[in-house]
Parts: C-alpha cells; structure tokens; sequence
C-alpha cells in the first residue's frame, strides 16, 4: 500500500470535516424560517465566520510530515455497492479547504448591499455552496465526491441566474451545460473506476494496477471532467460568460474556488491514479497550458469590460497551475498548489474590487469606471495590491508560486519555459492597463467616487493581508504540500510507457470490450 | 395464508365499495379513497415478507410481488391524494372514476403477483381496460377521445402481439407456468419460436411502460387526459411493467439475440425521448417524453441480471413512480381551465408557492439524474451494474442522455425558480405543502440513504 492511501484517525475530538461541510448547509436550512433579511444577512455571516473558525483547528492539528489522509471519517455509507461516507484531507487538499472556508465570510460581505432582492434565498445558495465546496475537497469516496461536484452546480446555477447581469440566463445554462459536459465523463471514469476496483473508496483505488489501455482512457475521462471546470483553453468559453454575469458573490466563488476544484482534481485523482498515463499525455498538457497562458493574456489585454478582463487573466492564471502540474516536478506541484491559493485570494480580491465599483457605477466597462480610482484611496490601495499580486510582483503571494511554476517548466525544458516567459509579461500589460485606466484614466463620473466603507474593508483585508503574508513566507503552505506532493511525484514512472497512436487505433478495433 | 394477500382484498373490496357508492351516487367518495389507500399501503407494508401461492401457483405471493404491492398501494394512495378533488375530471363521474381506479390496481397487483403467462395478460388487461376510461373522464373540452383511442388501439395492438407471444412460448415451452418454463430455458437458448415468443410477449411490456416503439400514446394521452389521471397513468402501470420486466422478462436474457435487441431499444428509448421532450413546451408532454427516456433506463438494468442490475431497475422503478407523482402534484394545481398545461403556468412559482417550487426543483433535478436526489442514485446502481456486466456502450449512451435531459429540467427549473410573475398566490388546497414538503424529503432521502430500499429491492429479487 502506498502511504498515500495511509488513513489516520482523528487526532479531533469532533467529527471537524463533517462539521464544516454541514454547518452551512444546515444553515441555509434554517434559513427557510428566518423571514427578515437583515437577519438572514447576519445569521450567513455568523454561519460562515463559525464554518472558518472551526477549519482552524485543523491546521493546526495537521501533522505534515504524516503521508496519507488525516482527520479521517468513515461510515459504512451504501454497503451493498461499496459506498462509504470517507472523509480526510491531506496536504493537498488542507489548504483548498482552508481557502474556502476563508472565503465564506468574504461571499456574504460583497453581497451584503450588492443583493438586493430575494436575499433570504440568497444567501441560503452562498451558504450552499460554501458547504457543497468543503464537500468536493475532503470527499475520498468518490461518489460522494462526484455527489458534491454535481451538487454544486444547482446553487451555483441560481447564483447566476437569479442575481447576475443583464445577461445571466444564458450564462447560467451555459455553465451548467458545461460543467455537466464534462462531468458526464467524470462519471463514466469514476463508474470504470468501480468495475476495475470494486470499490469507490480513493485510498482503495491507490493500490489498483490498470492496465495501460484502461489508464489511458481513465485519464483522458478524468481530463474532460476537469478541464472543463479549470477551464482550459478549447473549453474556457463558460468562464468569461459566467464571471461576467455572476454578482459578486458568485464571481469570488467561481473564481477562488470552483476552477481549483478542476486543478484539484487534477492532481488528486489524474497524477495518482493514471500515472503511467500522466507520465505519457503530459507534454499534450502543457501545450494546452502554454495556449491557455498566451490566449488567455491576449484576450484579457483587449477587454473593455473589468469582470471579463479578470475572467481572462483567470484562464491565463489556471493555464500556469497546469503548467506546474504537467511538468511533473516538485518545484512545478509546489508553484501550482501555491498559485491556486494565490489565485483564489488575488483574483477573489479583483472581484470583489470591481462588484464595488459596479455597486457605485452600475457599469462594469472600465471606460465609465475611468479615474475613479484617484479620488478613492482606500479602494486604490487595495487595487494596486491586487493587480500587483495579479501580475506576480515580486512581494506578492503570486509571485512565489509563479516562479515556482516557471523554474519547473525551465527544468523541465528551456522551450517550454521561453513559450511561458510572455504570459508573465502579459501580465504585467494587462493588469497596469486597468489599474491606471481606473485610477488616472479620464471619462468617468467623479459623483461616483465614493470610498470603501467599512464592510467593505473588512471583506478586502483579510485575503490582502494573506497576499503579502503568502509573499514573503509561503513556508507554511509549503510545508504542508511538501511530503504529499513527493509521494505522488513517487508514484509517476521515469519515462513514457503508453503508446498512444496504437491505443488510439485500437479504437477502431473495439472499445474495451 | 389470507395476510398475504390482504392489499389485493382491500383493494378489492374498494373497488366493490366504490360501484356500489357511485350507483347510489354518493357525492363525497374522496376520503374513502385515501382511507382505503392507507389501509391497502398498511397491509402490504405488514405482508412484506409473506410467502404463498394460490391458483394452483398462477398467482406467488412472495417478497417480489409484495414489494411491488406495497409500491402499487403506496402509489395508489399517492396518486389518489394528489389528485385532490379532481378539477379537470367530469363531477358526475367522480363515484365512477375511483371504482375503474380501484380495479386498475387490483389489475396491477394481479400482474405483479402472476407467475403464469395467462394470468399475467388478463392481469393487464383488468388493469389496461379502466384507464381507457378513465382516461375520457375529462370536463369539458372533448380533445381527449382522440387520445383515448390512440390508448386503447396502441394498447389492444400491443396486447394482441403480448397474447400471440404467449402462444409461441407455450409452443415452444408446453407450459404458461414460469416454474415450468425457467429450467426449460436452457436447452431453446436459440430456439427461433422461443425468441420470437419473448419478442412478442415484449410488446405489451413496453406499452406498458411507454418504452420505444411503443410509446406513441404516451404524449397524446398525457397532454389529453385530466392531469389527475394521467398521473395514475404515469406511475402505477410502469411499476407493473417494471414487475413484469425482471420477472419475466430478464429470465430470457441468455437467449440468442435478445440482449443486442434490448440494447438497442434501451438506447433508443433514452435518445428518442429526451431528444423529443427537449422541443416541449408542455408539462404533462414533456413529462411523457421524460417517461419514454426513463424507460429506456429502467431497460438497461435486464442488461446485469448477475451483476445487481434487477435490483437495480426495481430501485429505478420505485424512485421513478414517487417522482413522477411528485412531478404531477405541481402540474395539477398549476393546471388551468385551459386544454394544456404550459410551461409558462410555471413562470413565478418560487413566488406564489415557494414550497411547490422547491419541492418542483427537487423532482427535476432527480429526473435529471443530479445528486444528491435518488435519480442520482438510482442511475449510478443501474450504470454500476450495466458496465459490471461488460456492456459498456450502453453506458456511455445513458450517461451522454443525461447531458442532453439536463437541457429539459433545467428549462423547467429556471422558469420555476428564476422567471418572476406578478401573480396572487397559488390557491393550493391545505394539504398539498406537507406533501410536497414529504416528496421532496423522500427523494432527498432516497437519494443519500438509499440502504433501506435497495436491501427491500435486493430481498424482492432474491425471492425469485
């Protein structure tokens, strides 16, 4: 057995995991009686600083150096089909959580004025998905997984559709349609998965030898399901519709925490389950990354619009957290697993940036937002640290794992890393374009230019006081991921191993029959 | 030996309460229904593990058909209290409407129970004839005659074939009882008549079940008849078409040829449904295409008799009877005056009965086959033991469905939950929230606790 599928028991006296999944979405349950919607405000603020505060203990009872899963639960669940309700994390998937339930409070406090209608309901999706998300990252079975991969996507769906913009239908069932897109395959990958183990268990699985057809296909399934959540580049035309159109609230979601669901899959489920296949379909990765890199910055540098511009810099920044991945090297998981956090916090922090800005203005063009930045101080301030972070300034939690991902792809081929060194750049354009266009640009109305208050202080100073914490010291993050990350490093073979041409022809001879 | 078969008595004897009634025209029959309803649930709740034959072993009373009659009672119950005081139906006929209703599921219990070929067509046939009846009880209007016969000529064709296929599997076995025939099938795996037999004798199944190619009366009946009706229609006679498929049905399965046939109109049946629900506009014919799609699941489960598949269709079947009636609990009391029910009624509902909507986003999005509701469940058993047993195209084909069924469901969430309408309040009467608040849980419930029915579905299928 590998020590990754190690189990260790609770060093917690409470069920933590199950706490922190559940304490929300018991809250939004409680909310169908809570009638006035100030309170309701209150109570999913409340609800989600709990959520947080309870996840703490668990860093700080995580041991790092364990490999394997820890604060572990496990319930006989569906005997007869080999469910289990198996619940842990490990170094991985401990910070996401960590993240996510950082953000909870975040969500509530960007949609405190921004939702104005129907705000009970409002906020019982916000406390949803903050319960569904928890679920996604510290769900081993992988059923349950996929139970909270799926459930997500209701709340999430009336996030944009009920409260988004002008055009949030649309957006919405794109998103849906998207998302189900790929996690139909999810589904056949993790129902393979099952008639090769007889198990759904994920530790189970760890000891499973596939044979290379089955892991080539495995991989490709698994793939689909998460590049369309990432999103990568031939699969990204969701994003932008849906930050676009999401509020706030559900913009920071989408953004901090929902694409690293696909990365997270990634890592978790592609890297140690189909290794060989890994080892052998990574180089096709990381082109798709490079694009993704490239594309993804050339699109941002045209956008008129603030929230599709930062929904570009999103497909830019996810392509340089697959790039960490497909290099498969240690600095290239740690520059990736950082990168995702920094992401979630930095681009968080952008949106919730331009949700103000919307609330003031009702336009997100950056034309009408134009010089608005120089009479707000406290909103440029918090601007400047997003955009620097953005666009990895050295200083900034991003430039850490940027570095990382690139110093992996330099050690992975010089080529690789030359292709990517215009992404930082581009970077760089396409952030400086909206920070000076908001803040000394000309053409917007100046009656709008109210300063943060201070709700809206408190909802942008906790992810920036991470920024900078992450920017200077990221040696607790690391620590954590570290011993996780080299086992699974472990686990991949020295070179390729799966002829990929034959298996493909094969195809035409019959399919896993 | 009598508390096996009490729900088929009860039943019964409500059938023979509810002639008499209706000849002396009593007007308020309507908690009598639900009285009996409880009664027959509660009686078969209680002879769930009964063991008996009668008729010379025509008619077993075992685990398999208990559930399925505690299914069909508890679905008769449901049907019976959704169904309200029946405002599309014809007031005169409401005395008459539960008598034919009565005797339709003494029909269906008759067919669950059977274990000879013969019995199990007059079975049918007692539970087919009251709901061409019933079926043209609606007020006013008169669009439903049309529907009434594509029913009953759809439906006498079909039993035509079924009957003529039982002639060739008694040719070619000597005997209508299935304890004679099952040791037999080893040695006609391909004998031509026994096959041509079962092809046959699967008309009428899919008929029943409205499953391609014979679920051109689906849609006409759906959309023509009272919705109330058409509930019952909806659920009770696919319950015992599901009884009849692992009964019956899935002992054949080894045949020559029978396994590549049934792929093929499972798949068929999934497409062609959910590619015809997707251009609906209407509730209750977008409900019948969403039948015909689900049909094609509940088949797929014949596809692993070994590898849990039964179990399986019987847990699909079950979940699919408790959402359909939950389905057209919204859809009779958003029904209007008008011949359809569109989409549109729907518009706003979030606002005018937030309890229905949500109960209505819970339904579609288990039809759906979304976690974490018990069509999620239920499609994961099936997919699980289809690809166990080596079929993996199916698979790949049901689970591509899903996709495109999400197009449908999600249509009709969004304009429950998302589209607003400034509209009073749905007048719904006082025991429909508690109900849907039930369903809703129920399909919650089944969905992340399934253990409790599946282990009812894994005793049924063992019995056999």
């Amino acid at each position: 057995m590998t020590p990754l599928a190690t189990l260790h028991q609770s060093t917690l006296s409470y069920p933590c995991l199950s706490l922190i999944i559940f304490l929300p979405i018991i809250g939004a349950m409680v909310l169908a009686i809570i009638k006035d919607e100030e309170t309701s405000r209150w109570f999913s603020l409340i609800i989600l600083t709990l959520a947080f505060f309870f996840s703490l203990p668990l860093y700080g009872a995580f041991q790092p150096m364990l490999p394997g899963f820890q604060f572990v639960e496990n319930h006989s669940w569906i005997s007869s089909y080999g469910l289990s309700y198996l619940l842990g994390v490990d170094g991985i998937s401990l910070p996401l959580v960590l993240l996510t339930t950082f953000l909870g409070p975040v969500t509530v406090l960007c949609s405190w004025r921004y939702i104005t209608h129907r705000v009970r309901e409002c906020m019982a999706c916000l406390l949803l998905t903050q319960g569904i998300l928890t679920g996604v990252f510290v769900a081993l079975d992988l059923v349950l997984f996929y139970f909270f991969w799926e459930a997500m996507l209701i709340p999430m769906f009336l996030l944009i559709a009920i409260w988004g913009g002008p055009r949030r239908k649309y957006a919405a069932i794109k998103f849906v349609l998207y998302t189900l897109g790929g996690s139909i395959f999810l589904l056949l990958a993790i129902v393979g998965l099952y008639v090769q183990a007889g198990s759904f268990s994920y530790p189970a699985m760890l000891s499973l030898h596939l044979s290379s057809r089955w892991e080539f296909w495995l991989f490709i399934a698994f793939l689909i399901g998460f590049a369309v959540k990432i999103p990568m580049v031939p699969l990204h035309t969701w994003l932008p519709a849906a930050h676009v159109e999401a509020p706030t609230a559900g913009s920071v979601i989408l953004a901090s925490v929902l694409l690293k669901m696909g990365t997270y899959g990634l890592l978790r489920f592609n890297l140690t389950l189909a290794p060989a296949a890994s080892v052998s379909l990574a180089p096709f990765l990381i082109v798709f990354s490079v694009i993704a890199i490239l594309y993804g910055g050339l699109l941002s540098l045209a956008q008129q619009d603030m929230k599709k511009l930062i929904a570009y810099s999103s497909v830019s920044h996810m392509g340089f957290v697959t790039l960490g991945i497909s290099v498969l090297n240690i600095q290239g998981f740690q520059g990736a697993m950082l990168q995702m956090i920094n992401h979630g916090l930095t681009t968080g922090g952008l949106f919730l940036l331009a949700g103000m800005l919307y609330e003031r203005t009702h336009s997100r063009a950056l034309q009408d937002n134009a010089g608005l930045g120089r009479l707000m101080p406290g909103f440029v301030f918090f601007l400047g640290l997003y955009s620097l972070s953005s666009l990895a300034f050295p200083g900034t939690a991003s430039f850490v794992g940027e570095f990382l991902c690139l110093s992996g792809a330099f050690s992975h081929s010089y080529r690789v890393g030359a292709w990517v060194i215009p992404g930082a750049l581009l970077a760089a354009a396409y952030m400086f374009r909206m920070f000076l266009t908001v803040t000394w640009g000309k053409g917007g109305d100046p009656r709008y230019a109210v300063d943060i208050n201070i709700r809206e202080w408190a909802s942008l100073l906790p992810p920036a006081v991470l920024v900078i914490l992450f920017g200077f010291y990221p040696a607790p993050l690391l620590r954590m991921m570290n011993p996780v990350l080299e086992e699974i490093i472990a686990r991949l073979p020295a070179e390729k191993t799966i002829d990929i041409a034959a298996l493909i022809t094969r195809l035409l001879h019959g399919f896993l029959n | 030996m009598l508390n096996g078969i009490l729900p088929e008595v009860i039943i019964s004897g409500a059938a023979i309460f509810f002639f008499i009634s209706a000849l002396f025209e009593y007007k308020n029959p309507y908690p009598w229904a639900i009285g009996f309803g409880i009664t027959a649930t509660l009686a078969s709740l209680l002879s769930l593990h009964a063991q008996h034959g009668f008729f010379h072993g025509a008619f077993q009373v075992d685990s398999f058909s208990r559930f399925f009659s505690f299914l069909i009672c508890g679905s008769f119950l449901l049907a019976c209290v959704i169904a309200g005081k029946l405002r599309q139906t014809d007031q005169e006929k409401i005395g008459e409407f539960f008598f034919f209703v009565s005797v339709g599921t003494l029909g269906l219990l008759l067919v669950t129970g059977a274990t000879e070929l013969l019995t199990l067509f007059i079975g049918l046939e007692i539970s087919s004839y009251p709901l061409f009846i019933v079926a043209s009880y609606r007020k006013g209007l008169g669009f439903q005659f049309e529907s009434v016969a594509k029913y009953m000529v759809f439906g006498a064709v079909s039993m035509a074939f079924m009957l003529y296929g039982i002639t060739y599997l008694y040719g070619a076995f000597g005997s209508t009882f299935l304890i004679d025939i099952i040791p037999a099938i080893p040695d006609h795996l391909d004998d031509s008549m026994a096959v041509l037999g079962v092809i046959f004798f699967m008309a009428g199944l899919l008929y029943k079940l409205a499953a391609f190619p014979f679920h051109f009366w689906a849609p006409d009946v759906y959309a023509g008849a009272a919705a109330e009706v058409v509930a019952y229609i909806a659920a009770l006679p696919k319950l015992a078409a599901v009884a009849l498929l692992v009964r019956v049905a899935s002992m054949f399965m080894g045949m020559e040829g029978l396994v590549p046939v049934f792929t093929i109109l499972s798949i068929l049946s999934m497409t062609l449904g959910n590619l015809m629900a997707l251009a609906q506009t209407e509730l209750k014919r977008l409900l019948a295409y969403s039948a015909v799609s689900h049909a094609g699941y509940i088949m797929l489960g014949l596809l692993a008799p070994h590898d849990g598949g039964l179990t399986a269709a019987l847990f699909y079947g079950a979940v699919y009877a408790v959402m359909t009636l939950a389905a057209f609990l919204v859809a009779i009391q958003v029904a209007g005056e008008e011949h359809d029910i569109p989409l549109e009624n729907l518009r706003g509902l979030w606002q005018r009965s937030p309890m229905l909507a949500i109960m209505l986003a819970i339904t579609f999005v288990s039809l759906a086959g979304l976690p974490p509701t018990a069509g999620f469940t239920g499609k994961l058993f099936l997919l699980t033991s289809v690809w166990r047993a080596g079929y993996f195209w199916p698979v790949l084909a049901a689970v591509l469905n899903t996709l495109l069924g999400i197009f449908y469901y999600l249509k009709v969430i969004k304009i429950s939950l998302v589209g607003s309408r400034d509209d009073r309040l749905l007048a719904t009467p006082a025991h429909v929230r508690p109900l849907a608040l039930a369903l809703g849980i129920l399909l919650l419930f089944l969905g992340l606790l399934p253990g409790s029915l599946l282990d009812l579905a894994g005793t049924a299928i063992e019995s056999l």
